[in-house]
């Protein structure tokens, strides 16, 4: 009893804390805005990002962030923001938009584009956020034991539309489980990042002495392997891998 | 074959006689009738004769001046002479010709170009007399009769002409020779005969077979007199079978004569249309004609096309039929009509219909009136101009013009792009979300680990409320603290009142109720003393017992008192039984 109620304490507390950090952070989110709008890219971006450092973690504010260091010429930085705020808002037409345009800007070629079946398939799996992903989860789970709780409460006494309703629930739940769970893996074990100085070069080991493998541009997108303070080894989407500066890039 | 041996042979000498300055000599060019006095039936035979010394090279078609006869031929023959070792080459070119008219007609000199010079014949005088001279009264016989079915006539108005043939001798091989050209007329042939059917008639006394040769309507495209050339044919007549040896001796030799027989040329003359009374929009069609019009469907959708048929009909000659104006429809769009023409001969009237087909697309909603055409026309047999008219059509047509529909859309451009850029900032909010990632959240887990908790305990409390419901000892062991609590509060209610009596009977009811409750037995039959036994018998603490008997006799001993306790002494007594009842919990 006193356990649940220490919880229901520190959530509350939690809360509050958050309340009065979000105003703080709203009303420093609000003023960016208005230094955008007056094309002071360079304060907007500043404020911006002391709004992301006071721990708000919102799609629009990475997007806006995205625009201002776009319109500074910080094309990687820009880049990295909008691919932060789709992961919030995978469905959100200006984020996509404006990766899009930020991505015809930048010097390194996309990857070449899958087949149609393939690039239906990976917008599929990336249309929901793994927040949504969770949520649902947790809905098809409360309904499960909502349904076992019918059960229990009615004496076992259930018709053929509760089990229907049961293996739906539980079909539903194991395949929301595996989405979640692949998403989630790919999000802490495939970590992706993006350049952020405008040129990198690749070496094939942790060290300014090794070969020089390939150069990297600002915006390039690149996939997380290894890291090796102060070298990360990256590897492009063809498959070739080296050595950059940790500082080079960001992750998303 | 014998004569190319020859021609060889002698050909053959003139080279080996080297006779160098024949081949250089001139020729001679003589034109030859075999005679200057003809009928008009029979053909005369004309030859131009090319005569060379030596050597004829090969010489181009002579150009013939004859404008009044009809021309057959030539036939082409060549000889070769050698006479003291002189050779000379004769070529003749034959023509038939026969004579257009009566009277002294002239062919004209033959003209023939050789090695750059130029030869011409002399002009030779024909005289033509009506009929044969061979056979002489055969125009009587065997004649082509060309009937009009009239004199005078409107431009465009019908002429019916008729070509038949007269005869009452035998024919052999008839066959059409001069067709005449109707110049200045458009023609349209009614019929034309392919083999002779004949009907008998008695012309002036005289029993005739008459065969229709050809009927041809003909409209009259300019006014003023109108020359139609005759009409010929070529027949034989045969050398024998002749009817009433009408030509007895006449013939010698040969299968038959061939003779060519020719209508009279005719002059029509041709009114002009009167200017007075010419409608506006007149287009020269002349006949009677009726118009009808008929638009489908009625009902339509805006955009979606009408088809508009128009049918002209009637007799005279349609080529003047032209498509009638329909361009002032205002609430329409109007496509250019198709046309279809059908031809229907009548007692001889050539005529039919043309119908248009427009396709109007109907550019507004309501109903839409199409207003009745009109087609002006001259009616020659009341020489007066006329007017035809359609009924006029109405047309329901449903809901707006479609924005992107035909020319509205060609008025419109694509937009252009001028310049590209991003997508402006999100606006100003009321709140940020939240700073955590739902996933990171261990809170969220947290939460849905209540779930499986949850559910245990409702399990468990299912559980107990069955044990409540079919276990009277458990239930009774469960509800016993509960029952007791309630006693003593009623005991601390007596108390506060100083019922004394009610108070030690209340206390001493909570605590042997609470022990039964606990062992499942009945309260009525526990005394202090069994109690005592017991509990003691179960391994209950000694202290505990003599608490237990001490309360129990105090409690008796309170009850039947002739004096009340004091607050003190019934305040001790409660305390003593909610620690003795806790005490109690805790061991059995």
């Amino acid at each position: 009893m006193r356990g649940v109620l220490f919880i229901v304490l520190i959530a509350v507390l939690a809360s509050l804390q958050s309340a009065t950090g979000q105003s703080a952070a709203l009303g420093q989110y609000n003023e960016a805005n208005n230094h955008y709008r007056g094309k002071e890219y360079e304060a907007a971006r500043q404020a911006y990002l002391q709004v992301v450092a006071a721990g708000v973690r919102d799609a629009r504010l990475f997007y806006n962030l995205g625009n201002a260091c776009f319109k500074i010429d910080r094309l990687g930085e820009a880049i990295l923001w909008y691919e932060r705020a789709l992961r919030l808002a995978p469905r959100d037409a200006d984020i996509k938009a404006n990766l899009a345009f930020a991505n015809q800007a930048k010097e390194d070629k996309d990857p070449p584009p899958q087949n149609p079946l393939g690039r239906w398939l990976e917008q599929l799996y990336g249309w929901p956020s793994i927040d949504e992903l969770c949520i649902t989860f947790s809905v098809l789970f409360a309904a499960i034991f909502a349904l076992a709780s019918w059960r229990v409460w009615q004496g076992g006494k259930v018709g053929a539309g509760w089990l229907a309703a049961l293996s739906v629930c539980l079909g539903l739940a194991v395949a929301n489980g595996l989405f979640v769970g692949a998403r989630l893996y790919q999000h802490h074990y495939r970590v992706e990042a993006i350049v952020t100085t405008a040129e990198g070069t690749a070496r094939s080991g942790p060290g300014e002495g090794e070969t020089a493998v390939f150069v990297l541009h600002e915006g390039t997108k690149v996939r997380l392997e290894r890291r090796e303070n102060p070298w990360v080894l990256v590897r492009l989407a063809n498959g070739l891998g080296g050595w950059l500066p940790a500082a080079a890039i960001e992750e998303i | 074959m014998r004569l190319t041996q020859w021609t060889c042979l002698s050909w053959l000498v003139a080279f080996l006689a080297g006779g160098t300055s024949a081949l250089a000599a001139d020729i001679q060019f003589q034109a030859a009738v075999d005679r200057t006095r003809t009928g008009q039936a029979d053909p005369i035979r004309l030859d131009l004769t090319i005569t060379a010394a030596g050597r004829l090279s090969n010489t181009s078609l002579p150009q013939l001046d004859v404008k009044d006869f009809t021309v057959d031929g030539p036939a082409r023959s060549d000889r070769t002479q050698i006479v003291n070792f002189e050779t000379t080459v004769t070529r003749t070119f034959s023509y038939n010709l026969t004579p257009k008219r009566t009277g002294t007609l002239v062919i004209g000199p033959a003209k023939l170009t050789y090695r750059g010079k130029v030869y011409r014949t002399k002009p030779i005088a024909i005289e033509v007399t009506p009929g044969s001279p061979r056979l002489p009264g055969l125009e009587k016989h065997l004649y082509v009769r060309s009937r009009p079915d009239r004199q005078s006539l409107y431009v465009g108005q019908q002429l019916t002409l008729d070509y038949e043939l007269y005869f009452n001798t035998r024919l052999h091989n008839i066959g059409f020779k001069d067709i005449p050209a109707f110049a200045g007329f458009w023609v349209e042939d009614l019929f034309v005969a392919q083999e002779l059917q004949t009907r008998r008639e008695i012309v002036d006394g005289v029993e005739f077979n008459i065969a229709p040769l050809r009927r041809a309507a003909l409209f009259p495209t300019a006014s003023g007199k109108q020359q139609i050339e005759p009409l010929s044919i070529s027949c034989e007549i045969p050398r024998s079978g002749r009817r009433g040896g009408m030509f007895d001796g006449m013939f010698f030799g040969g299968s038959g004569q061939s003779v060519v027989v020719r209508s009279t040329a005719l002059e029509i003359e041709v009114l002009p249309l009167p200017e007075a009374g010419r409608p506006a929009g007149f287009s020269g069609a002349v006949g009677q004609f009726a118009m009808a019009a008929v638009a489908q469907p009625q009902e339509v959708a805006v955009g979606d096309p009408v088809t508009l048929k128009v049918q002209i009909a009637g007799r005279g000659h349609l080529a003047q039929l032209k498509a009638p104006a329909i361009d002032q429809l205002g609430a329409f769009k109007v496509y250019d009509p198709k046309m279809e023409e059908q031809v229907r001969v009548e007692n001889g009237r050539y005529g039919g219909s043309r119908t248009f087909e427009y396709i109007l697309i109907p550019q507004e909603g309501g109903v839409l009136e199409i207003p009745p055409l009109q087609l002006a026309y001259f009616d020659p047999e009341t020489a007066s101009y006329k007017i035809a008219r359609s009924e006029a059509q109405s047309i329901v047509a449903r809901g707006e013009l479609a924005e992107a529909d035909g020319q509205a859309s060609l008025r419109r451009k694509d937009i252009l792009e001028m310049g590209q850029d991003i997508r402006h900032i999100k606006p100003d909010l009321q709140s940020l979300d939240s700073g955590h990632a739902l996933h990171d959240s261990a809170l969220f887990w947290g939460g849905q680990l209540l779930l499986p908790l949850g559910f245990v305990s409702l399990l468990l409390y299912q559980r107990h409320r069955q044990r409540l419901e079919g276990d009277q000892a458990y239930a009774r062991r469960r509800r016993s603290r509960g029952q007791a609590s309630k006693r003593l509060a009623t005991a601390q209610d007596l108390l506060n009142q100083e019922e004394s009596a009610a108070f030690h009977a209340e206390v001493q009811r909570a605590v042997t109720q609470f022990i039964a409750d606990r062992f499942n037995v009945s309260a009525a039959g526990l005394s202090a003393a069994s109690l005592a036994a017991d509990l003691g018998s179960m391994g209950m603490a000694e202290e505990t017992i003599e608490q237990l008997v001490d309360l129990l006799e105090r409690c008796d001993f309170a009850r039947f008192a002739p004096t009340a306790s004091t607050g003190a002494e019934m305040e001790a007594v409660h305390g003593q039984a909610v620690r003795l009842i806790a005490q109690l919990e805790k061991n059995i």
